[in-house]
C-alpha cells in the first residue's frame, strides 16, 4: 500500500478496527450469557479478560502511524500554543515580519509584471531593435535608412529578417468627436516575426503592401470600442484620414510596452520609391529578427563592420553613423529596470532589518525558555528536537506574517501602483497573482530561516545541570547571545544607514528638479495639440492660416489672457532640432554641420509663456512666409554661438525650401528655458515665425487663462470646431500637469524610497531600543552592585548610553562605507545630486546617531532609577 | 511510545501464532482468540485485546488480509486470512524459531547436567 492510499485508507481502518473490538466484546459477553452469567458480571469479564480496550486501540492505530508527519503536528501544535501563550511577542514578531515581507511582496508584484513576465511575443528571444547613432546627434536611438537597412539585409549573416516601421498616428472619423489616434505602418513580416496570430482574421500579406494599399489592422481595444466587439468586424470600413480603409484583421489584446503593437491601428507600410532611395532620411524603426542561436556581440560586430563600409562608400550621408542592436526585452524594458532594481534591493534591505528585529526577539525568548528547555532535555528530548521545535515555531511565526503581508500587499498594490511613473511599460499588468502569493512564501521562508536559524542553535544549546540549578538567576544571557545581539545591532544600524542615505538621495534630487526655474511662468497655462494630415493640409499655408484663425478666434474667450502656438514647447514630450550656420567663424570645428534646437512660433509665445523679451523684438504679422527670414535666440545661444548678447541685427542661416531665402536677421533676445535638469545647462535656441516654416505636421496652441485654465478647454474646443468640426483637439494638458509629468520619475523614486527608508529606520531604532532595554535588564544586578559599591547615577547613564553608542556608530561606519559602493549604482538616476553627496551622508548618519542614543536613553534612566537592595535580589 | 504489549512473549510470537492459526482456515478476531487459548491450554497468559495491534501489523506488512463477513454464530465478524507472503514468512519464522528453541533447550540441558 502506497503512504498516499494509506493516509487516504487510514480513517477506514481505524472505523474498522473498533468496530472489530466492539464485535469481539459482544460476542463474549454474549458467550458467558449463554453460559449463565448475569449481563451486567459478563460486560465486566469480557472487558477484563480483553484488556485495556482502549490503550489496545491506540496500539493497534499506532502501526498505522506516519511517525515523523504526526510528530511534526505535534510540534506544530505545541508551538502554536506556545505562541498563543506570549501573545505580545507573537504580535509584534509576526507584524515586524509583515512589514518587511509585505514591502518585498508589493515591490515584486511591480517587477514581476513588468520586467520578469515574458514579452506577449513568442519569438522574443531572437527579437531585437536595431538603431543609428551618429556623432553630430546627442540621441541614444535614431532611426535607420531604408537604403542601409537594404545593405545591412544584403551583407549580414546574423539576421533572417528586417521588419521596417513607423510611428503614424491617424485622424479617425465618422461617428462622434474626431479623433487622433497612435498609429503605426508595418512591413509585411512584422507580425509573423513578433510571433502574434491576430484573434481575427488576417496579418498583411504582399497584395496589402502594394502603394494605395488600404488594409488596416485593429487593436484589441479599437475594435471593442469602435466595432462593440463585432466579430462581423472584418471586411467593414474604417475612415483613417480621410480615406476608407478594410477592417483585415483584429490583434489580441497586448500589454503597453511602448512599442509599435501599443497602437490602435496598423496600415500597410509601402515606402516610396524616394523613401527606398533616400540614404539620408535615417527615419525609420527597425525590428530586427536575429537567426537562431546567434550572439548578439557577434550580431553587434557584423554591424561595425558594416557602418564603416556605408560610412566610406557614401560619406554624405554615413559618415559618423553607427547601428546598433538591442534585444528587444531590453529595448523595452531596460528603461524600468534600473529603478525597479533599486526599489527592490530597498525593500530587501527592510526585511533584513525586520529579521534582525525578530531574530533578538528569538533571542530573548530562548534565553528566558531555557529552564523549559532543560527540563525537556532531562526527560529526553534530543538537541534536534529543541532545535525542530524552534523552527516550527520560527516557521510559524513568518507563515503568519507572510500571511498578513500578502493581504498588505493587496491592499498597497494599488497605491504602489498611483506612485509608480506612468512610463513604466506594463503598468496595468501589475498586480496580485499567484505568482506573488509564491514569492510571498518563499519570503517568508527565508525570513524565517534568517530570523530563526541562529537563535535556534543558540538556545537549543543546553547544559542542563547548570540551567537548572541557576534557575534563571544568572547575572545575564551567554556569551553566545550577547555577541550575536550586539552583532545584529550593528547590521541593522548599517543597514538603515544604506536605505535611508538611498532615500535622501533621490528626495534631494526630486526637491532640486522641483526648485529648477523652468524660465517662465507654468501657472494658468494650458497646452493642445491640432494635426494637420496631409489630406486635408496640402500646402503649408493652410495649417498656418488655420492656426492663425484659431487663435484669434480664441483670444476672444473670456479668461483668455494670451494665446499663442508652436511646433514643440518648453516642456513638451517632443524636441525638434535644426542645422544652423552664421557668417561668424566657428569655434566649433568637430564637425561639418551646426545643430541647435530650434521652434517655430505664433507671434505672442514669449508673453504667453511669460519668457522676457531681452532685446529687440518679437514676431508679427508682417513676418509672412515671402518675406525674408527672421529669427529670435536666446540668451544661451548668443553666449554660445556669438559670444556677446549684442546679436540684433546679426546674420543667420536655417535651411527653408530652395525656392525661399535662407539667410535671414536675427531680431530679438529672449531668456533662456530649461529642461528640468538639474545641473544641466540652458540649451541654445533659435525661434522662427510659424508663417515661415517649412512643414507642419501639427502645432501645440497655448493658452494663458485668468481662471483655472482646464474650466477653458471646452471653449476653446468649440472655437476650433467652428472653424473645422472634423478637426481633433488632443493632449489638453497644463504646463503644470506636464511638469508633474515630466518629473514622476524621480517623485515616485523618492517617495517609495523614502517610505522604505522610514520604515528601516523605525525598526532599526526599534532593534536598537530592544537590544538596549534588553541589555540593561540583564545587567540590573551588575548595576546594583556597581551603584552599592558607590558609583554615581551619571556613571551609570554614560555606561549605559556609551555602549549603544558604540555599537550604533560601528554600524554607522559599516553603513556609510556600504552606501559609497552601492549609491554608484543609482548615479544615473540621480541628474542633480552627487551619489556620494556628504550633506546627505552626514545629516543621515548624524540622526540616526542621535535617535539611537535617544533610544538608549529610556532605558539608561531604568538602569539609573535601579534600587541596589532590588537589583542584588533580581530575578 | 508505549511498548508493544508482548511482555510474556519474545517479539514476534504472537504473529507467529496467528499466522499458524490462520494457516489452518481464516478465523476472525474473536475466533482467533479463543483457538490460542484453547489449545495453549491456557499456557499462555496473553490478553485478548493484544491481539489486535499483532493483528494490525501484520495487516501492514500485507502477510494477512482481512474482510468482512458473517460468522458461523451470524455476527458481522473481520475475517483474516494468511496471504501468500505470510505463508512464507510463517515458514521462515517457525524454522528460526525452532533453531532457536533448539539452542535453548541445548543450553538448557547442559546446565541441568
Amino acid at each position: 500500500m502506497s503512504w498516499l492510499a494509506q493516509l487516504f485508507s487510514r480513517r477506514r481502518i481505524y472505523n474498522d478496527l473498533s468496530a472489530e473490538i466492539q464485535e469481539h466484546l459482544d460476542e463474549r459477553i454474549e458467550e458467558l450469557i449463554a453460559e449463565g452469567m448475569a449481563k451486567k458480571d459478563a460486560a465486566a469479564a469480557a472487558r477484563r479478560e480483553f484488556g485495556n480496550a482502549m490503550l489496545i486501540a491506540e496500539d493497534s492505530r499506532e502501526v498505522w502511524r506516519w511517525r515523523s508527519l504526526e510528530n511534526f503536528a505535534i510540534d506544530v501544535r505545541y508551538g502554536l500554543r506556545s505562541l498563543g501563550r506570549s501573545p505580545g511577542f507573537t504580535m509584534i514578531v509576526v507584524l515586524t515580519l509583515a512589514l518587511g515581507i509585505g514591502a518585498n511582496s508589493a515591490i515584486f508584484s511591480v517587477i514581476n509584471a513588468v520586467l520578469l513576465r515574458p514579452l506577449p511575443f513568442p519569438n522574443a528571444e531572437q527579437l531585437a531593435d536595431l538603431c543609428a547613432r551618429s556623432t553630430l546627434f546627442d540621441f541614444e536611438h535614431l532611426g535607420v535608412s531604408l537604403p542601409d537597412v537594404a545593405d545591412i539585409r544584403a551583407s549580414s549573416s546574423s539576421f533572417s529578417d528586417f521588419s521596417p516601421y513607423r510611428w503614424s498616428s491617424k485622424e479617425i472619423s465618422g461617428g462622434g468627436k474626431p479623433e487622433q489616434i497612435e498609429g503605426a505602418d508595418v512591413s509585411e513580416s512584422f507580425f509573423p516575426d513578433l510571433g502574434v496570430k491576430p484573434v481575427l482574421g488576417r496579418t498583411f500579406l504582399s497584395s496589402d503592401m502594394q502603394p494605395g494599399g488600404h488594409a488596416v489592422i485593429l487593436s484589441h481595444a479599437l475594435w471593442r470600442d469602435r466595432f462593440s466587439g463585432d466579430p462581423s468586424a472584418i471586411g467593414k470600413t474604417l475612415r483613417l484620414d480621410g480615406e476608407a480603409f478594410t477592417v483585415i484583421g483584429v490583434m489580441p489584446d497586448l500589454s503597453s510596452t511602448d512599442f509599435a503593437t501599443d497602437s490602435k491601428v496598423w496600415t500597410a507600410f509601402s515606402p516610396t520609391q524616394e523613401q527606398l532611395t533616400a540614404r539620408q532620411s535615417h527615419n525609420f524603426n527597425v525590428l530586427a529578427r536575429l537567426k537562431p542561436h546567434t550572439n548578439i556581440a557577434q550580431a553587434q560586430k557584423e554591424l561595425d563592420t558594416i557602418a564603416a563600409r556605408l560610412a566610406s562608400a557614401y560619406p554624405d550621408t554615413d559618415k559618423g553613423w553607427s547601428f546598433h542592436i538591442t534585444p528587444l526585452k531590453k529595448y523595452l524594458l531596460g528603461d524600468a529596470q534600473k529603478p525597479l532594481l533599486v526599489l527592490f534591493c530597498s525593500v530587501g534591505f527592510v526585511l533584513l532589518i525586520a529579521c534582525a528585529n525578530v531574530s533578538n526577539l528569538f533571542l530573548s525568548r530562548g534565553w528566558s525558555r531555557r529552564r523549559e528547555f532543560a527540563i525537556r532535555t532531562a526527560i529526553g528530548a534530543t538537541r534536534g528536537a529543541l532545535l525542530r521545535q524552534l523552527a516550527v515555531e520560527s516557521v510559524l511565526v513568518a507563515l503568519m506574517g507572510g500571511v498578513c503581508a500578502f493581504f498588505m500587499a493587496v491592499w498597497t498594490v494599488r497605491g504602489i501602483r498611483a506612485i509608480l511613473p506612468p512610463e513604466i511599460p506594463r503598468m496595468q499588468d501589475i498586480g496580485i497573482d499567484s505568482e506573488v502569493a509564491w514569492f510571498t512564501l518563499g519570503a517568508s521562508l527565508l525570513a524565517a530561516l534568517l530570523s530563526g536559524f541562529v537563535p535556534a542553535l543558540l538556545s537549543s544549546r543546553q547544559d542542563v545541570s547548570v540551567a537548572i540549578k541557576d534557575g534563571g538567576a544568572a547575572s545575564g544571557s551567554g556569551r553566545g547571545h550577547n555577541f550575536l545581539r550586539q552583532m545584529l545591532v550593528i547590521v541593522e544600524v548599517a543597514l538603515a544607514i544604506v536605505l535611508l542615505i538611498g532615500a535622501t538621495l533621490a528626495i534631494q534630487n526630486f526637491a532640486r528638479i522641483v526648485r529648477i526655474d523652468p524660465g517662465f511662468r507654468p501657472d494658468h497655462l494650458i497646452t493642445m495639440r491640432i494635426d494637420f494630415p496631409k489630406f486635408r493640409f496640402v500646402k503649408v499655408e493652410q495649417s498656418t492660416q488655420f492656426v492663425e484663425q484659431v487663435l484669434e478666434s480664441s483670444r476672444r474667450i473670456a479668461g483668455v489672457e494670451a494665446a499663442s502656438a508652436g511646433l514643440v514647447f518648453p516642456l513638451g514630450d517632443a524636441v525638434s532640432e535644426s542645422t544652423f550656420d552664421t557668417k561668424e567663424p566657428t569655434a566649433d570645428t568637430t564637425s561639418s554641420q551646426r545643430m541647435t534646437r530650434m521652434n517655430h512660433i505664433e507671434p505672442d509665445f514669449f508673453r504667453t509663456f511669460g519668457i522676457p523679451l531681452v532685446a529687440g523684438r518679437d514676431f508679427n504679422s508682417a513676418d509672412r512666409r515671402e518675406n525674408s527670414p527672421v529669427f529670435i535666440v536666446n540668451e544661451a545661444f548668443a553666449r554660445k554661438v556669438f559670444g556677446s548678447m549684442d546679436v540684433v541685427g546679426k546674420r543667420l542661416f536655417v535651411a527653408r525650401d530652395a525656392n525661399l531665402p535662407a539667410w535671414g536677421q536675427i531680431v530679438g533676445v529672449v531668456g533662456n528655458v530649461r529642461d528640468l535638469n538639474p545641473g544641466g545647462e540652458a540649451n541654445p535656441e533659435i525661434y522662427a515665425p510659424l508663417a515661415q516654416t517649412r512643414q507642419t505636421a501639427g502645432v501645440f496652441l497655448v493658452f494663458r487663462t485668468k481662471p483655472e485654465p482646464l474650466a477653458i478647454a471646452a471653449a476653446i474646443e468649440d472655437r476650433i470646431w467652428a472653424l473645422d468640426k472634423d478637426r481633433p483637439v488632443t493632449s489638453i494638458k497644463t504646463i503644470e500637469r506636464q511638469m508633474e509629468e515630466n518629473t514622476g520619475a524621480p517623485r515616485s523614486q523618492s517617495v517609495l524610497l523614502g517610505i522604505f527608508g522610514g520604515l528601516g529606520f523605525a525598526l532599526a531604532i526599534v532593534g536598537v531600543y530592544g537590544v538596549m532595554s534588553y541589555v540593561v535588564s540583564q545587567q540590573t544586578r551588575e548595576i546594583g552592585i556597581r551603584m552599592a559599591l558607590g558609583a554615581d547615577r551619571e556613571k551609570v547613564l554614560r555606561m549605559v548610553i556609551v555602549h549603544g553608542l558604540k555599537l550604533t556608530l560601528t554600524g554607522v561606519v559599516i553603513g556609510v562605507v556600504v552606501s559609497l559602493a552601492l549609491t554608484r549604482f543609482m548615479r544615473s538616476l540621480l541628474l542633480g545630486v552627487s551619489a556620494t553627496d556628504p550633506v546627505s551622508f552626514g545629516g543621515v548618519a548624524i540622526l540616526l546617531i542621535l535617535v539611537a542614543v535617544a533610544a538608549c536613553f529610556i532605558p539608561a534612566q531604568r538602569a539609573m532609577r535601579v534600587d541596589p537592595m532590588v537589583a542584588l535580589r533580581y530575578e | 511510545m508505549r511498548k508493544p504489549e508482548q511482555r510474556d512473549l519474545f517479539p514476534g510470537a504472537l504473529e507467529m501464532m496467528i499466522l499458524r492459526t490462520l494457516k489452518r482456515q481464516p478465523r476472525h478476531g474473536y475466533a482467533l482468540a479463543k483457538h490460542i487459548k484453547l489449545v495453549s491450554n491456557d499456557l499462555l497468559q496473553i490478553e485478548e485485546g493484544s491481539l489486535y495491534p499483532a493483528l494490525q501489523r501484520l495487516l501492514k506488512a500485507e502477510l494477512v488480509k482481512a474482510e468482512w463477513g458473517i460468522s458461523s454464530t451470524n455476527r458481522r465478524v473481520r475475517i483474516y486470512k494468511l496471504t501468500a507472503a505470510g505463508a512464507k514468512h510463517l515458514q521462515r519464522e517457525i524454522s528460526r524459531f525452532e533453531q532457536m528453541f533448539e539452542g535453548i533447550t541445548r543450553v538448557l540441558a547442559a546446565i541441568k547436567s
